[in-house]
């Protein structure tokens, strides 16, 4: 039977059993295994309940305050980044586009990296809670000025020429990243250690807290965008047609630029730069089940909840007991698939470039 | 009832229309025929308000374009382009319901899926509806293009017109199709729908046409009746060519030779 006759409810019931199957052995791997037993027994005390059965202290620890909120927050960004790629590929109409081509990873990564070397010693005066909230913030400020940078540079006459926006993303990463590193050069080797961390990626961090936030975050902009696949259905016939259809274009551009940098700057502040992700699921599922944006969301937060668990996983036995910083295992494995899906997608559209 | 009235529109310097007024009723089938670069498709893009900042006005059922709501008149007004950039893989069937968007809110109705049916059997594409678009010729997929504005206004709203615009739809399609286009646009038009379309082809325009507007440097030459708007004097007065009519027995309508 071929997968793209399956129904979309099929598909999501298959991607949400894989999920849960991929979220367990995340639970149980790593440098110490944590036994299903164990787990039962920790999730039902958490609930208030008295299990039969005794859990060592460290293995419960390890579960509660480590591999869980790992795990969740893994599955949150996953979807994030995921769901934030098929946002951006319909909006520029072109599957070859992801939130770290066009600047708004970058812009968020030096949001950050603005907080840890001066933010410190600016905000110290302010109580916890906004010294929690600064970073974030900080991350969605710039990452939404360089996303929104170079889609009014890469667009002339209502056209996005994705040549011209690739380079536009390249400039303004660049500069981006040397704004980060002249950050890191002035600052002290711990604040430098933290920004070289932030550029790879990292779940080790992971706490309660970040998970609080970016599901706070994300979970209502992902159904908050799920309004709007319909638009951006009819956005991919391009945008005068849309409007014929009725669509305020410019309204729903500006929309999905804010919600999307929501996602991802949120995201990025939490785990710092990971990449590929956001490209590649989407073009996945177009490739199962074709384009529906309705589908791309909902199959995109399904699918890149399970890759980001995969690949975290990936990164905490490949070098074990140490851990390698995922951002270079979604490299290492997105950027060849990246480069194949150029090649395929030249196939299909050998006469001239897209335009959006 | 579409009423333009003394529409200018320039790109910096460049006048590109200058005065142009004229009306549309429903019921005809109107054709817009002039040079390249003559303002035919900007007049176009000013009634489809693609284009918004001109001097003039448009009015549809007697109210202003500005003042209408961009969803309540996709309702009742279709507009099919020359070419679609669309360059993602989408099912026929899905091209198709995109006609239906302004009518549904999250989920299609029955009768969407009746209509985007009827239209693509109106087209001869029912057997296409699980194919993907990208897989089509370049006249296949202006088929489909033409099935989905033909659902997005399949319905007659009472009380009010429907409004159908066409931007030289015809140039990717071979000569039987061209005319299978032209003789379905004119049948809409027949039902109470105000058609108005931008052609190349003199001769398509002498036989469906019921009111031609012909448009040089953004200037109106003549509107009318095709017989009395496309005469050998005025074809050559806008091309520069000469040109002499021949009357076929066999056929109702002149025929434009080129000497």
């Amino acid at each position: 039977m071929k997968i793209s006759r399956l129904k979309y409810s099929t598909l999501y019931l298959l991607f949400s059993i894989l999920l849960v199957i991929t979220m367990s052995l995340a639970i149980r791997t790593g440098a110490v295994s944590i036994t299903y037993r164990e787990i039962f027994i920790s999730l039902a005390k958490a609930m208030g309940l008295h299990p039969e059965g005794q859990v060592e202290r460290i293995q419960e620890g390890l579960f509660m305050y480590i591999r869980l909120p790992r795990v969740l927050l893994c599955v949150i960004i996953g979807a994030g980044l995921s769901v934030s790629g098929a946002l951006m590929q319909g909006l520029f109409r072109n599957p070859i586009v992801e939130p770290g081509l066009i600047g708004t990873s970058s812009g968020a990564a030096f949001g950050a990296a603005l907080i840890f070397v001066v933010g410190k010693s600016f905000f110290a005066q302010y109580s916890t809670l906004l010294g929690t909230m600064i970073l974030p913030l900080s991350a969605f400020t710039f990452s939404f000025i360089a996303t929104m940078l170079v889609y009014k540079l890469s667009s002339s006459f209502g056209k996005v020429t994705v040549t011209v926006m690739i380079l536009v993303g390249v400039a303004i990463n660049a500069i981006a990243a040397s704004c980060t590193g002249f950050l890191s050069y002035i600052a002290r080797d711990p604040q430098a250690r933290s920004i070289t961390f932030w550029n790879l990626g990292t779940f080790s961090g992971a706490n309660w807290n970040s998970v609080c936030l970016v599901y706070v975050v994300t979970i209502p902009s992902i159904f908050f965008v799920l309004r709007y696949s319909k638009a951006l259905n009819a956005l991919l016939l391009g945008e005068s047609e849309a409007g014929y259809l009725g669509i305020d274009t410019e309204k729903l551009k500006t929309k999905i630029i804010i919600l999307n940098t929501l996602i991802v700057a949120v995201g990025t502040s939490a785990v710092g730069v990971i990449g590929f992700v956001g490209l590649i699921v989407p073009h996945l599922l177009r490739m199962i089940k074709g384009s529906d944006n309705r589908f791309l969301i909902i199959g995109s937060a399904l699918v890149g909840a399970i890759i980001m668990n995969v690949a975290d996983m990936v990164s905490r036995v490949i070098i074990a007991p140490a851990e390698l910083p995922i951002g270079i295992v979604t490299s290492f494995v997105g950027a060849p698939v990246f480069i194949w899906i150029l090649r395929r997608q030249k196939g299909i559209h050998g006469k001239g470039g897209y335009y959006a | 009832m579409l009423e333009v009235k003394d529409i200018s529109y320039s790109i910096g310097k460049q006048k590109i229309l200058n005065n142009v007024s004229v009306s549309f009723e429903p019921g005809k089938l109107a054709m817009i025929i002039g040079p390249n670069g003559s303002g035919k498709s900007t007049l176009l893009k000013i009634i489809s308000n693609e284009i918004n900042k001109y001097y003039g006005s448009v009015r549809y059922d007697k109210i202003l374009l500005t003042k209408k709501d961009k969803r309540t008149i996709s309702k009742v007004r279709a507009v099919l382009s020359q070419e679609s950039e669309l360059s993602f893989p989408l099912s026929v069937e899905e091209v198709v319901m995109m006609g239906r968007y302004p009518h549904f809110d999250f989920k299609p109705a029955a009768k969407d899926m009746d209509i985007c049916k009827q239209a693509l059997k109106r087209m001869n594409m029912a057997d296409f509806s699980e194919r993907n678009y990208l897989t089509l010729s370049g006249g296949e997929k202006q088929r489909v293009h033409f099935a989905r504005v033909m659902s997005q206004i399949w319905e007659q709203p009472k009380d009010k017109y429907r409004y159908f615009l066409l931007d030289e739809p015809i140039a990717s399609l071979d000569l039987n199709y061209q005319h299978e286009f032209l003789r379905i646009t004119k049948e809409i038009a027949k039902q109470n729908t105000v058609t108005v379309a931008v052609i190349h082809d003199i001769n398509l325009a002498l036989q469906y046409a019921d009111s031609v507007l012909l448009i040089n440097n953004g200037s109106v030459i003549a509107n009318g009746p095709p017989s009395e708007v496309i005469t050998a004097d005025n074809l050559f007065k806008v091309y520069g060519l000469k040109c002499r009519v021949i009357k076929d027995p066999g056929s109702s309508f002149p025929h434009f030779v080129v000497e």
